[in-house]
């Protein structure tokens, strides 16, 4: 997928060969669904060397949950591009992080992150014992942090912009119009396959994708446009430390 | 003879107010508020006209207006609670198409206005937080080509 990953398992018992695996796994995933590999299984697939009745039982389910989004997004997530050619990546990645965790939990862990190119699942508690704090990079300057959140309750956060490899989502009912009233959107759920889609379809859908997750439920986020206003949903707030310790 | 000329000064004066509500309407909606092609001709004008030489009035009125196809940007208007601004298209001469470019959303009375189509949320500046974090939820890698343009275009909206 070529993004970074990091594994952090607090679980003293942990070991290197799970670890190992688990990047193994991400890497197979880079290698069955890259859109930049010639031999992978996307490519193939967009190339028509591959017929649908070929495709493997992962593809199948990709596809499947990708059509699902985009029933509940109306349209706004769509691994189809305009060219005619699939792009599974907005939805891979949340899926493979979802597969990581299902990974480390077999092998018996209970605190640990998986962060897949800012993408991110917590599971447990940190290395002190306490929720794990997240924070929301600057999309203006991104070695800063806008905003911590503390995720207590093993939730996923995915964040969807245009301020890294240029605009990479656009919108499907005007696709040559490029996204550029808001820059940064994250969201906060139960998985961060759900934040994660969620994330990419509310970008796509520019100042209306906060109100389409304000209507989603067990869905928090944090809206940045391009002049550096943040808007968030309602229940927001709880995931902010000084407000949490209010109660 | 006192009679006729009280009529004809009836008649003229008359024939002055409605020349000039004829005026009225064509300043009034003759305008080109959305910059669309003007009709070929002015049925006000032409009613008015009409009605000079054949001395009765025109059996048809207003006429509807000829749009030439394409999109025309409005000026931006006051509306009360802020600025509004529309574009129109227009399709085989009917208008098509209107899209609203720019809606009041400044202020805190249109906010509650807009407020019936989006909910109201809470809103603030970002500022650089100094707390240390687990993790950073960002999209992916950073490309330094996206931060210059970026930043090249925020300059040149500030020069502006």
């Amino acid at each position: 997928m070529g993004m970074p990953i990091t594994v952090d398992v607090v679980d003293p018992m942990a070991t290197a060969a799970h670890i190992d695996q688990v990047f193994a796994f991400f890497e197979s995933v880079d290698e069955r669904f890259s859109p930049f590999k010639e031999t992978s299984e996307l490519t193939r697939l967009n190339h028509g060397l591959i017929t649908a009745d070929g495709i493997s039982q992962d593809m199948r389910e990709i596809l499947q949950l990708a059509e699902e989004t985009r029933r509940q997004t109306d349209g706004y997530f769509d691994v189809r591009l305009p060219n005619g050619t699939i792009d599974t990546c907005g939805i891979v990645k949340g899926w493979a992080i979802q597969r990581a965790v299902s990974m480390l939990e077999t092998y018996g862990y209970q605190n640990f992150f998986v962060d897949a190119g800012g993408d991110i699942q917590v599971k447990g508690v940190n290395h002190e014992g306490r929720a794990w704090s997240v924070g929301i990079q600057n999309p203006f300057t991104p070695l800063q942090t806008v905003k911590r959140v503390h995720l207590a309750h093993n939730e996923g956060i995915a964040t969807s912009g245009t301020y890294v490899r240029g605009q990479h989502i656009y919108d499907p009912y005007r696709p040559s119009r490029g996204i550029t009233e808001i820059v940064s959107l994250t969201v906060i759920g139960p998985s961060v396959f759900d934040a994660d889609r969620f994330a990419t379809a509310a970008f796509a859908m520019g100042k209306k994708g906060i109100a389409f997750i304000e209507r989603l439920k067990g869905f928090e986020a944090y809206l940045i446009d391009a002049q550096g206003i943040a808007t968030m949903t309602s229940a927001f707030e709880m995931y902010i430390p000084a407000y949490a310790e209010r109660f | 003879m006192r009679m006729a000329s009280a009529i004809k000064r009836v008649v003229f004066s008359l024939l002055l107010s409605l020349s000039f509500l004829g005026y009225v309407i064509l300043v009034r909606f003759g305008a080109r508020p959305l910059e669309v092609t003007e009709p070929s001709h002015s049925s006000f004008g032409n009613a008015l006209r009409n009605w000079f030489s054949s001395g009765r009035w025109p059996e048809k009125t207003p006429q509807v207006p000829v749009y030439a196809d394409g999109e025309y940007t409005g000026s931006e208007i006051y509306a009360y609670y802020g600025m509004l601004r529309v574009k129109a298209i227009v399709k085989s001469g009917k208008i098509d198409d209107v899209q609203v470019l720019e809606f009041p959303s400044d202020r805190a009375t249109s906010i509650r206005v807009n407020a019936y189509a989006v909910p109201l949320l809470r809103t603030e500046a970002i500022q650089a937080q100094t707390s240390e974090v687990d993790i950073v939820s960002g999209a992916t890698q950073t490309s330094a080509a996206f931060k210059e343009s970026l930043a090249s275009a925020l300059a040149l909206a500030i020069r502006q």
